[in-house]
């Protein structure tokens, strides 16, 4: 009988979405000039008139040179991180939280104490590897970071995988436990000077987030103002946060 | 196409939901229907031969149809995050579940009466 | 100034988590700044706009203030600073009460759809946090899986008004030329996602558990975040969406008012009780909101502000008695501060004369027969009858049986704070422009589509 009711609702979910698929632009047929992305694209969000675009006027973004040029009002070559970072960067704030909100509730919730223990040796093949490997992860989780704005990654995958070494370290090793006031002051560190650079764009330009350095050439590595900074900040806070609730997880309360 | 498979990876999560009685499988139909919003969200912004957003030498500026759009690319991303962050908070809350009620199996679990 | 209100709370919870010690003055401190500030812009009586990053809407994302917003903000807070006030119910979750603040803040000022999911996400996240003390995990739980649920329908109702207009832009939302019927979708979706943090019917099932499973849940999230997320669904319906998809949340609303009643009258426990007559009340305000005229949403914002003060001092006193009696029998006549409150509270819940509640009630049963509807005014007056049921079997079962010999010390601080909201009580029924000027402000400003937009798209400017 609960089969029956699950079935109908599932079917009855998916019937009204079906429904609704007819209202949406076909797979593959998304029209970019229509949308507020166009801008983001052609990096001249600045130069058109809000008001004259939100009337339907829409307005043909310009189509030079961006790749090695400079002068932009965004200066990463990536345009999704010139998003994620620069044109809605307070939603990546709001991320950022979310991972912090979800590493404190797990901290509050387990409230464990002591490393949990395996009860076998790791083999052979996994402690040798990961002296090996350690400093090639954590090196590539630097690399995708520090390139955000230039290759597809960032910030959260790059923080993903130091995170992932950490990972390995607790596999291969029972002793192993994590620093965690280091990890904390990481975390809570990285976190404030996120919130400190919005201030200063609040003090510097007028406006929460406000990206306040020169942006330089796309396309080089020092380059879109902030951008690489913030990446680094969230970097090294979600690869920290995650790390926190890799050994959390590892850890079991007494008793 | 990726629209329905979508739709009908959320229906396998809210079928899911509604008949496991394992709270652990609870979690996974929660992040099918996570992963399954966000294919679809990313579908939305596809177009026909379209290169990831990315300038680079060989495609130095902008045009329409070039590149697909970005935005839904970066919606996603927060998407992910969030739902890595859920499914941490599920995890720990289940991990004391088990401790608390010494199953994570609806009918089998203690002490909770209404 | 009022990006303030999100960076400060936050700041400080990133602070608070290296100094583990510091978590609960700095919540203090954050819920004082946060006051502070909302006290310093008192009604702007105009749209005002701060752009994320300087880039204009609806390229960028902004917060919006006005009086709406204001009034949210200012409700969200003040109850923030009670809690605040009473270190002994924040213990360890300080640092999750400054983010679920500066979540809850976010969600209210923000004009941006994407960003509301963000902040909503956050206030779920950290809800289920708070709901989880006392070790009420399954409850924590099933909140969790719920509001995942909502959060991904919510974001697919994001991307489908994404895919429609060509922006984020609440503004632009609503002013764009949207077809029928992806306005039905848009708005359906809008409604399931709203629906577990409004309390809405089907998906009210976590509310009882949550609110019936520690002290620090109901009296934070049936307060605060309630209103926070009862003020979204009368900016998107009202605002954003001009009233389509009103019928469904109005036929909702009535079924969740008579099973909230109901659920009420028939439990046993009493956080849950009063748990079930807040998913009531929701339904009223959702109902209210529904009807789309500033006037009715006005109403429907004076009566959720009446409801959100009594409910604090009812889930106060009832939190205190739960966990410090193993038999709640005529415990008042050892509490007889607190019994004053809660009594004071319940009686404005069902809408005694004297007391607030009586003042909405009367509004806005006046309201609905000015608008020609009879079967609203007719639930709500079956919804009040069951209300006097169980306030008089609860009040002479605290007050009269016979009493245990338990003892607890009286809660200074909570007694305090109880008594004198209560008397807040009173004097609104004696003085109804306390909240009634707030609230119509909020709801002429909800309903004022026109100056939203204009304030939003035309008045660039940066500045704090």
């Amino acid at each position: 009988m609960r089969r029956f009711y699950a079935i109908l609702v599932a079917a009855g979910l998916v019937y009204m979405l079906f429904m609704f698929l007819g209202t949406i632009v076909p797979y593959g047929k998304a029209d970019v000039a229509d949308r507020v992305s166009a801008h983001f694209l052609a990096k001249d969000v600045n130069s058109i008139s809000p008001t004259k675009w939100v009337e339907g006027d829409k307005q043909v973004p310009h189509s030079e040179r961006v790749y090695g040029r400079k002068g932009f009002e965004d200066g990463s070559a990536n345009v999704v991180t010139s998003i994620v970072v620069n044109y809605r960067s307070f939603d990546t704030l709001g991320e950022v939280t979310v991972l912090f909100a979800s590493a404190v509730g797990v901290g509050l919730i387990l409230g464990g104490t002591r490393r949990m223990k395996y009860g076998r040796k790791p083999n052979f093949i996994l402690r040798v590897s990961t002296g090996i490997l350690l400093p090639l992860i954590i090196l590539f989780g630097i690399y995708i970071f520090v390139h955000g704005h230039l290759t597809p990654g960032g910030g959260f995958p790059g923080g993903t995988i130091i995170a992932a070494a950490v990972l390995l370290l607790y596999l291969s090793n029972e002793e192993f436990s994590l620093n965690m006031i280091v990890s904390k002051s990481l975390e809570g560190s990285m976190g404030s000077l996120y919130v400190i650079f919005g201030l200063i764009g609040l003090a510097a330009g007028g406006a929460f987030l406000f990206n306040f350095l020169p942006n330089g050439v796309v396309g080089s590595l020092f380059s879109a103002g902030v951008v690489p900074l913030v990446y680094m900040t969230i970097g090294l806070k979600v690869g920290s946060e995650l790390s926190g609730v890799v050994a959390e997880i590892h850890e079991e309360r007494e008793g | 196409m990726v629209y329905i498979i979508s739709i009908i990876l959320v229906g396998i999560g809210v079928y899911g939901l509604m008949t496991q009685k394992n709270l652990f499988k609870h979690l996974i139909s929660l992040s099918i229907i996570d992963t399954a919003v966000n294919i679809f969200i990313v579908a939305t912004g596809y177009v026909n031969g379209g290169k990831a957003p990315i300038y680079t030498k060989n495609f130095p500026s902008f045009a329409i149809g070039r590149f697909v759009d970005p935005l839904p690319q970066a919606l996603v991303l927060t998407a992910i995050v969030i739902g890595v962050g859920t499914l941490a908070v599920g995890a720990s809350l289940l991990v004391r579940v088990k401790e608390k009620h010494s199953s994570i199996d609806v009918e089998n679990m203690k002490g909770v009466g209404e | 100034m009022i990006s303030l209100l999100i960076a400060i709370p936050l700041l400080l919870a990133f602070v608070s988590v290296m100094w583990k010690r510091l978590a609960k003055p700095l919540f203090f401190l954050a819920a004082v700044t946060n006051m502070t500030v909302l006290l310093a812009s008192w009604f702007p009586n105009s749209v005002e706009i701060h752009v994320m990053g300087s880039w204009k809407p609806p390229f960028g994302i902004n917060l919006v203030f006005d009086n709406a917003s204001f009034y949210a903000a200012l409700v969200v807070n003040f109850f923030f600073f009670l809690v605040s006030l009473m270190p002994n119910l924040v213990e360890s979750y300080g640092v999750s009460l400054m983010l679920l603040m500066a979540a809850a803040n976010g969600f209210v000022l923000t004009g941006d759809l994407f960003n509301s999911f963000v902040f909503m996400e956050i206030m779920t996240i950290t809800a289920v946090t708070v709901a989880s003390r006392r070790e009420n995990f399954y409850n924590a739980f099933k909140y969790l899986i719920l509001g995942g649920i909502a959060g991904s329908i919510y974001l697919l109702a994001t991307i489908f008004a994404y895919t429609a207009t060509g922006s984020l832009n609440m503004a632009h939302v609503s002013m764009a030329t949207i077809s029928a019927s992806s306005l039905v979708a848009i708005t359906t979706l809008y409604a399931i996602g709203l629906g577990v943090e409004a309390k809405l019917f089907p998906l009210n099932g976590w509310v009882s558990g949550v609110y019936g499973g520690n002290d620090l849940a109901p009296v934070i999230l049936g307060t605060s975040v309630s209103f926070a997320a009862l003020y979204m669904v009368g900016r998107l319906f009202g605002t954003v969406f001009h009233g389509s998809g009103a019928g469904v949340l109005y036929t909702l609303a009535l079924i969740t008012i008579i099973i909230g009643e109901v659920a009420a009258l028939r439990q046993q426990n009493l956080l849950k009780a009063f748990a079930y007559s807040s998913v009531a009340q929701a339904g009223v305000v959702v109902a209210m909101i529904s009807k789309g005229t500033s006037r009715a949403m006005g109403l429907a914002y004076f009566h959720l502000t009446n409801d959100a003060v009594a409910k604090f001092v009812i889930f106060l006193v009832a939190g205190f008695l739960v966990y410090n009696y193993k038999n709640l029998n005529g415990v008042f006549k050892k509490h007889k501060v607190l019994g004053a409150s809660f009594s004071m509270a319940t009686f404005s819940l069902v809408g005694f004369p004297l007391f607030a509640g009586f003042q909405s009630k009367l509004r806005i049963i006046m309201e609905l027969f000015s608008m020609k509807d009879y079967l609203f005014p007719a639930v709500m007056l079956l919804a009040t009858l069951i209300e006097v049921g169980y306030v008089v079997r609860w009040n002479v079962k605290l007050w009269f049986e016979e009493e245990t010999d338990e003892k607890a010390d009286n809660p200074i601080v909570a007694g305090t704070l109880a008594l004198i909201l209560s008397l807040l009580l009173v004097a609104v029924f004696i003085k109804p422009e306390i909240f009634l000027g707030g609230a119509m402000k909020m709801g002429n400003a909800l309903a004022d589509t026109k100056d939203y937009i204009h304030g939003v798209l035309s008045v660039v400017k940066g500045g704090m």
